[in-house]
Parts: C-alpha cells; structure tokens; sequence
C-alpha cells in the first residue's frame, strides 16, 4: 500500500499562493467599488444634503432629479455628445486606418502620432482646445490677424456650439485609438482573401468596402462599446473646456453629478443622478461582456 | 484558352533566392504539375503566374502577350488558394459570382452561371451558406467553383486537395481530371503528393530549391528520371538505390551482389549488358543502380535474371506484398505476389530486371544515359 506523504505546510502555502497574492486586491475592489455602490444607491433614497444623512425618503431624490432643467440638458448633451463622439471617432479611425494600410513609408511614426492624444489626460486636450478656441487668442485670432475679418471659431462661449467643441476635442482624442484597433483588424485578414480578391477583378477600395470592412463587425462593435463608455464618462475634458459653460449649456451627466454632490449641498440628487448613470453604463457594457464571455467559451 | 512561357524566372527576397532561373513551357490546353518538397517555391511560381508577386528577373507570356506588368485582374486567370481563401462574410453564391460581379457581368447572366457551376461541382443545396457552415471538403468545391465559373485562359490550383481526407481527395482528383478534359483548359497544379502529380498531369515540373529537375510526362519521370532525387520523389514504394562497383564480365558490363539466402551471404554476379553502351568507361568504378520494387518480382520469369535469396520481412497491403530483402547489406524492397493467398517467407525465386534498372553516377546524382 501507498501511503501520502504528509503534506508540508510549506507546500500549502504555495499551493495557496495565488489565492493569496490576489485577495487584498480582491478585497479592496469589493469594499471600495461594491460597497460603494451599494452605498451610493442607498444614499440615493435618503434626505441626504450637504452632509450624508441615513434618513429614508424614497425616490423622491429621483423625481426632484427627473424635474431640473439642468439634468434634462445634461442628459440631451449626453446623447448628442455620445452619439457625434462615437460616430466620427469611428468613421475618422477608420478612414486614417485604411490610409495607413497602403504600406505608405514611415508607417510607425504616423501612427504614433495618431495615437498619442490617447496618452493624454482629458485635461490637457479641453485645456488646450481651450486656448485653441479662446476668441480673443486662439485660432480665430489668428484668422482675423491675417484678415479674415469675420471668420469665428468661439464655439466654446456659444451656447448652441458649446457641446460641438466637445465632440470636437474628444475626437481629436479618441480617434487615433480607434484606428489602432482597426489597422490591426485590417492587418489580421487574411492576405489570401485579398489575393483571391484582386484576382477576381475587385479594385482595392472595393475589396475595402466589399470583403474587409465587414469581415471586421466584431471589431466596430468593441470600438462603439469602449468609445460610449468614455463618451459617458468623460467629465475632465468638460471641466477642463467649457467648465460645462456657458450657463449650464454644456454640462454633461458626470459633470451634473459632481455639481450636485460637492457643490450645491444636494448629495441625495446627486447619489440619485450617479445611479442611473450606472444604469445607463450597464445597460450598454452587460449585453457586450455577456457576449463577449459566451463567444470565448464557444471557440 | 492560351499558352503559358515563363522564361528564366528569378524570384528573389533580398538576399534569399527562392527561384533560381525557371523556364516552362506549356502548351494550350496543357496540365501542369509542380512537384516539389515544402518550401521548394511552388507557391511562389503560382503567384507570379497570377500577377500576386513580381518578378525578380525573367518573364512570362500567356499566349503571346508579356504580362510582367499586366495587373492581375487583366491576366484573366483564375487560381484556387491552398487556404482556399473565400470571403468570410458572403455566401457560397455570392463567393461564386462575386468575380462576375466585379467584371461587370448582369444579375440575371450570373445566377445563370452560379447554378451551373453548382450543378456540375454538385453543391446547389448549399449555394446560402455561409463558408464557416461548411465542411474542408464543401469549402474546396466553392473555391473550385469561384475559379470554374469565370471561364478564364490560365487555373492555377495551388495544393487544392491537401486538407483533405484520403476519400474525398480521391474524388476531387478524378473530379478535376474530368473538369480539365472537359474544359480543356491550360491548368499548373501545385502538389507535393506524386500520386496526385502522377495521375493528373500531362507533364511535370519537378522543383528542388527554386531549380526545375525535370520537365517531362509522367511516363518519362517515371520511368526514366534525370537524377536520383526525381528517382527517389516519384514512386511508392520508393526506388531502391544500390551502390554497385562496375565489373568486365563475359557478356558485358555486370556487378557482384551480396544476396542473402539459407542464412549465408551468396554472391551474384548481376549481369548488366543491357546497359553496355552507358557504362562505357565506369569498368571497376563504383555507380548507384536505381531499382523499383516491381522489378524485383517474386517467381521465376525469363523476364530477367532469377536469383535467389532470402526474405527479411513481408508487408502485406491486400493489393501485393512488400518483402524487404538485404542486399549489399541494404535494404532492398521487392513487390511479391499478389494478394495474401500466398505466404512468402525464407528464402525464394525473384527475378530482376535488371534491364530497366536506372543507373546514377554517384557524385552529380545524375542518370548514366
Ligand atoms: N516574403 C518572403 N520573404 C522571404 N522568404 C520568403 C517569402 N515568402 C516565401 N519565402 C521563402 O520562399 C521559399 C518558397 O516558399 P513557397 O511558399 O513558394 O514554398 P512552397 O513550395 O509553396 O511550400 P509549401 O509546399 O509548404 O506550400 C520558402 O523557403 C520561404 O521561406
Ligand atoms: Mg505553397
């Protein structure tokens, strides 16, 4: 008969090594992101105002939420900022990312061009769009300087253009990082096909709109899930651009909601506000991951 | 339909020469086999042929128009990809009438065409799905098809049967065999299976390290191969090479031979007077004789000389019996008779014919003519 060696109590801690490497981590994601939002979520049902006040009151935070005038812009700016930001971003990333696949010289130098904004914070790109925006020294100054009289470019102190300079600065920003995902999409095709393609008579753009661009869906699906979820979250870049002005013209939700809670006393409203952005978020990221997860298990 | 010429085709990646001066020249109607190990630039050729790589150095005409420069689209050529390459998100149809689509060819006139090709490939159940729904052996029908229905002067076919299984190739090798009779176009087929060389081509371009080896039907490859390394590629089983030291017998030139038989090495002396005049001047040097298993037949014939000599081990494939003999202390294979009726063992009667045998010279490889 064979009898087991008594396990060492060395061994059992290596054997358990991993599990204790990754549970402080483990730990500190479960209290401050669950529990966090666990609290948010319950403070978003209280009378909670300057400070937090454990007192229930129902949802009337949400009604009083759902009758501001500044959160109903804000959600109005969220869908035209979401949806222009996604859109352009896209179609720009993809455009430079087809230019950049025509084995052009200094290839790795372009792209890295495109794709430093990405590297940049929010803050840096709204500042600097900022001064490149400012009337009175930016672009437009320069523009009149040398004599075109009515040239303008002041969107950011336009009410109706505020959130256009947004969409601007954030493309600028995201679309390089949008191309990377789609050159190395494009590059990932197989060259065969392309082959097949030209020998079939199919002029390169054609083989572009007819074979690679569809064969790469599964790549415009993850770029539009990572490109609304910044749309979503970016909150620095309007701080940093318009400060969500003029008025509250260009206020976005994450801006709405950290007016709410650190500025004007109203943590309720604003707890009230950060939930149903989780909601808006979730209901965007769970189908993704969720398909996401089940593809992987299928392969 | 048109000729084909490559002339002296050089391909070179910087400094790697991958083709080293191919010429070939293929009649209209003509099917071409390339024969070659892995990485011998079989595919390279193909694609220079199709437009998809340039040439180095050299040219090649289909009839007689230089196309070196001719965009590949305006060669008029269809080739199927080893990878079969179909387009991943259209269906089988749209995979087959996308090349009529491109050339401009109206809707009505290309589902015409998609029904036949289907038709004759046997695939018209399957003309809406998707390539990922397919099996290797459907996905080779419709590349076959994407290449069939555009009814081009030049088919390139690059290892088009190699994902295969042993049946299926079986069937899309006579299928071809039976397309090209019927369309009698000029086809160059990639292979690095002999058998599949052997039994399709009309000639045989046999490819060692970017060099054309031989150039011939498949008659002549096979019976007459130019050095030891086409002797050795063509064939199953394989030639048996035998190093013999030439001798002045009576009747001519002749060799001993170590035979083993009644558990004692015997010597023979083979007689090579057949081969008189292509031995002149080896007398007493050492040559390679080229033997194929099925001149070494099991029995008494006056086909040849009768030996006798002593069986090592038999293998028996239903068809014949392989036996393994040891001559020369070398393995030696010899087909006996057919079929497992007969049990072969200890030692027997072959006859060797030795006037078909093939003789190399043993430093160039190449055949005494
Ligand atoms: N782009 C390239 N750069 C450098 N070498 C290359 C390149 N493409 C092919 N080669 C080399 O050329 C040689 C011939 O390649 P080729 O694809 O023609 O082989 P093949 O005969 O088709 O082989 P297989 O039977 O495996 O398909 C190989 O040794 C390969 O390494
Ligand atoms: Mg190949």
């Amino acid at each position: 008969m064979l009898t087991r060696p008594p396990v060492k109590f060395i061994d059992r801690i290596a054997r358990a090594l991993p599990q204790i490497v990754v549970a402080p981590g483990f730990a500190a994601i479960l209290y401050f992101v669950y529990g966090f939002i666990i609290w948010t979520g319950y403070i978003s049902l209280t009378k909670s105002k300057m400070l937090p006040n454990y007192t229930l009151i129902g949802t009337r935070p949400y009604e009083r939420l759902f009758q501001m005038d500044r959160w109903s812009v804000a959600i109005e700016n969220l869908f035209i900022f979401g949806f222009l930001f996604v859109f352009v971003s896209v179609v720009v990333g993809c455009l430079l990312a087809v230019l950049l696949d025509q084995k052009i010289r200094a290839e790795g130098f372009i792209r890295t061009i495109y794709l430093y904004p990405m590297a940049i914070s929010f803050i840096i790109t709204g500042t600097a769009w900022k001064w490149i925006m400012n009337p009175s020294l930016g672009l437009e100054k320069v523009i009149r300087d040398w004599g075109w009289e009515s040239f303008r470019f002041g969107w950011t102190v336009d009410n109706n253009l505020a959130i256009y300079a947004l969409v601007m600065a954030a493309v600028w920003q995201a679309s390089g990082f949008a191309m990377a995902l789609f050159l190395s999409a494009l590059r990932s095709v197989d060259q065969d096909i392309i082959k097949a393609a030209s020998l079939d008579g199919a002029s390169p753009w054609r083989i572009y709109l007819r074979i690679i661009l569809p064969s790469m869906r599964p790549v415009f699906m993850s770029a539009m899930v990572i490109l609304s979820h910044l749309a979503i979250k970016s909150f620095d870049l309007v701080v940093a651009l318009t400060g969500g002005g003029p008025g509250y013209a260009s206020t976005l939700p994450a801006n709405f909601m950290y007016e709410m809670t650190f500025r004007r006393n109203e943590i309720a409203v604003g707890a009230a506000s950060a939930m149903v952005m989780l909601a808006t978020v979730a209901a965007i990221m769970v189908p993704y991951l969720y398909s996401e997860l089940r593809g992987k298990k299928h392969v | 339909m048109a000729s084909l010429t490559i002339k002296n085709a050089v391909k070179r990646y910087g400094h790697v020469e991958v083709l080293k001066g191919v010429s070939i020249d293929l009649r209209d109607g003509e099917f071409l086999v390339l024969l070659g190990a892995s990485g011998c630039g079989k595919s390279t050729l193909l694609n220079m042929i199709a437009g998809l790589e340039d040439l180095t150095e050299g040219e090649i005409m289909i009839g007689d128009r230089v196309v070196n420069d001719v965009h590949p689209k305006d060669r008029d050529i269809a080739m199927v990809f080893q990878s079969y390459a179909l387009y991943p998100t259209m269906t089988v149809g749209q995979n087959i009438a996308f090349g009529l689509e491109m050339r401009g060819v109206p809707k009505a006139e290309r589902a015409l065409r998609v029904e036949q090709v289907a038709k004759t490939l046997r695939m018209d159940h399957l003309l809406d799905r998707k390539p990922a729904q397919l099996s290797g052996g459907q996905r080779q029908r419709v590349a076959m098809g994407r290449a069939l229905v555009r009814d081009p002067e030049v088919f390139l076919f690059d290892e088009p049967l190699s994902n295969l299984d042993a049946k299926l190739r079986l069937e899309m090798r006579t299928e071809i065999k039976r397309l090209h009779k019927r369309l009698n176009a000029t086809m160059v087929y990639v292979t690095h299976d002999q058998i599949e060389a052997l039994t399709l081509a009309d000639r045989i371009a046999i490819l060692k390290d970017g060099e054309v080896q031989q150039l011939a039907s498949p008659a002549e490859i096979y019976e007459h191969p130019a050095n030891m390394f086409v002797a050795g590629l063509v064939g199953s089983p394989p030639m048996n090479f035998l190093d013999i030291t030439v001798e002045a017998g009576e009747a001519g030139p002749a060799a001993w031979v170590t035979l083993r038989a009644d558990g004692a090495d015997k010597p023979v002396l083979l007689d090579l007077s057949a081969h008189t005049a292509r031995l002149d001047g080896y007398v007493g040097r050492k040559v390679v004789m080229g033997l194929r298993p099925e001149m070494i037949s099991q029995g008494t014939t006056d086909a040849g000389q009768c030996v006798q000599c002593e069986i090592d081990v038999t293998e028996a494939t239903g068809a014949d019996t392989l036996c393994v003999l040891n001559w020369n202390n070398q393995e030696v294979l010899a087909r006996g008779t057919s079929g497992y009726t007969k049990i072969l063992e200890g030692t027997m009667d072959f006859t060797i014919e030795t006037e078909r045998a093939c003789l190399f010279d043993p430093e160039s490889g190449l055949r005494l003519d």
